[in-house]
Parts: C-alpha cells; sequence; structure tokens
C-alpha cells in the first residue's frame, strides 16, 4: 500500500506499524517525533498504530538550532 | 544560583546548537562553554539527505536540551512545534519563537502571547523570546511563564545590546528570570547584559561563527562568570558630573586661601 512519508510516497507492506517502519528505517525511537495525518501519535501507540493505504506520516528529528 | 521554574542552573550562559561547522565543533564549543542549557530546533526528516543525529552526542554530553520552535509563523504553529518537543525529547521545556518576517527575524508579539498562554495552561515550562518589550515581559509573567528572554538585537547579527535601556526596565519589573537572548556578539556585550541584572544569556552566532568557536566559548564562559561577579559587588551609579576621587582641597593651598 502506499503511504506519504514526509512528503514523500512510498510503498510498504500492508499492516505495517509505526514501530516497525522507523525500524526498517534504522530510526532509533528515543530521537523522533511521529505525526499522522496532523496528530502527534505518542511513543506508547507506536506499536499498535497500523498504518492505513493513503496515511500522511510525517517524523521530525532534532536538528541544530539557537 | 539560577534558578528557573523548579530547576537549578550551575551556569548562567545558555548556548544553541546552530551554524557550527561540524558536530565536533559544536560538542567542544558547548563543553568549553560550561553552558547549563542548550537549544535545539526540530525538522521533518529528509530521508534523500540523511539524518545527522546530534541527539545522541547531546544527550551523552549531559547537556539539558531546550527545544525550540524555530519555523512557526502562528500561534497554532507554535504550539504544535513545543508539543512535538515534549513528545520527541520528554520535556515540557520550550523555547516560544515566533518570527515571521524571514529578514529581521523580529518575534511576533500577539501570536507569541496566545501560543505561551496556552502552552501555561498545558503544563509546559515556557520560555518566550519576545522583543525588549517591558511591557509584553510583565503580560508574559503574569501568565505564568517561566522566564523571559528579551532580544539585545536581531537574531545573529552580533550587534549586541541595541535594546539596552528597554532591558535595564524589563530587568528591573521582572519577578521571573531574564534571558538575553539574541544578537550578543562577543564576550564584553554578554557580560555587560549580565552586568546589568540579566539573570543569563544565550549565544549561539558569537560563538559558532567565531574562527575557533571553542576558544570563544571559554571566553563566553569567563565573560559571563566575571559580569555576574560584578553584578553581585554591586557596580558604582553613573552620573553626569565629575565626582573627585582625590582631594581638591588643602594640597597646593590651604583651604579658604586667596
Amino acid at each position: 500500500m502506499k503511504l506519504i512519508i514526509n512528503a514523500v510516497a512510498e510503498e510498504v507492506l500492508l499492516n505495517i506499524s509505526i514501530t516497525t517502519l522507523l525500524e526498517q528505517r534504522d530510526i532509533a525511537a528515543n530521537s523522533v517525533a511521529v505525526v499522522v495525518n496532523g496528530v502527534i501519535t505518542p511513543r506508547s501507540s507506536w506499536s499498535t498504530t497500523i498504518c492505513q493505504a493513503n496515511d500522511e506520516i510525517e517524523i521530525f528529528s532534532a536538528v541544530a538550532g539557537g | 544560583m539560577l534558578t528557573i521554574a523548579d530547576t537549578q542552573f550551575s551556569s548562567r550562559l545558555f548556548t544553541g546548537t546552530g551554524k557550527f561547522s561540524d558536530a565536533d565543533t559544536m560538542l567542544d564549543a558547548i563543553s568549553a562553554s560550561d553552558a547549563s542549557m542548550v537549544t535545539v530546533a526540530m525538522k521533518r526528516i529528509d530521508f534523500t539527505r540523511g539524518n545527522d543525529d546530534i541527539l545522541k552526542p547531546l544527550v551523552k554530553a549531559g547537556c539539558k536540551l531546550l527545544p525550540n520552535t524555530s519555523g512557526a509563523r502562528t500561534a497554532k504553529e507554535a504550539i504544535f512545534a513545543a508539543e512535538l518537543g515534549r513528545e520527541m525529547l520528554a520535556t515540557e521545556w520550550v523555547k516560544v519563537e515566533i518570527h515571521p518576517d524571514p529578514r529581521y527575524l523580529l518575534p511576533d508579539p500577539m501570536e507569541t502571547f496566545d501560543a505561551c498562554a496556552e502552552l501555561v495552561k498545558q503544563g509546559f515550562k515556557v520560555l518566550p523570546y519576545v522583543h525588549a518589550d517591558p511591557v509584553l515581559c510583565c503580560r508574559l509573567q503574569e501568565i505564568g511563564c517561566a522566564a523571559v528572554m528579551p532580544l539585545g538585537s536581531p537574531i545573529g547579527s552580533n550587534q549586541g545590546l541595541a535594546s539596552a535601556p528597554f532591558l535595564k526596565i524589563i530587568i528591573e519589573q521582572a519577578q521571573v528570570p531574564v534571558i538575553i537572548d539574541a544578537g550578543i556578539g562577543s564576550p564584553a556585550q554578554a557580560m555587560q547584559a549580565i552586568e546589568l541584572g540579566a539573570d543569563a544569556v544565550l549565544v549561539n552566532t558569537a560563538i559558532a561563527s567565531a574562527r575557533d568557536p571553542v576558544a570563544m566559548a571559554a571566553c563566553f564562559r569567563d565573560a559571563v562568570t566575571v559580569g555576574r561577579q560584578a553584578f553581585e559587588a554591586g557596580l558604582g551609579q553613573v552620573q553626569t558630573s565629575a565626582s573627585a576621587s582625590s582631594p581638591l582641597t588643602g594640597f597646593l593651598r590651604a583651604q579658604g586661601a586667596a
């Protein structure tokens, strides 16, 4: 199925969770925040949040700033 | 010791993490500065360019992190950014900065106030970046901000304390810590801010853009330390007329002599 991940369309397996999505990208869970369709998804529910086709997933990380 | 909200800080120097040439220089400079809190921004990861994890080394170095809301143009966006920071970094601390104008990056007072009011309600420790506006700083203090962060001059400009007369009023009226943020371009200017009675300064560009950022960070550390010592020692009053330091009478001629 198709997801929009940080504004880029990607094909992923069905029934993929946020946790798996991050693991596939080698993203450390404690370094990012995840937004699904405009709503911040708490880390505690990543493993049970199953992506749906055409979901817009945004993954934020900390960057240098003043 | 400086206390903001419920937290004590061993240093009155905070630093940003932006504009350094590389991560190692940034970490070495932060270490040399003895900064007790450092700011970070947040951004969507660009998977085409890779993701430099600046978080891990900062956490490993024991830095207290202050996420900012840079990039937000409205109160709504800043609130969203604050919530992102809380989720990402497990902190309720946030530096609210809302500056829609890219040329001068001056903070929008209306949006900033609205964002702070909501974030305080949500339990955040809110540190707003604002113009050197004493009335606004009082209002932000009244609604429960943990500190105020008035600017010395525009972000990254190195112009120093162009707002000094208004910073003095803010410091005089403040019931919460005053952190001078933005525009401080030299250790002397940081020292001046602390001598004025500011509780802390936040410095980024002046350190990151120095020829030797690590050495400059140490200079800022020392300047802030000395500035605080001078403030605590109590500066003499500024007067318009002279006040003799040596006796003017009874030396070349007796007092009252023609």
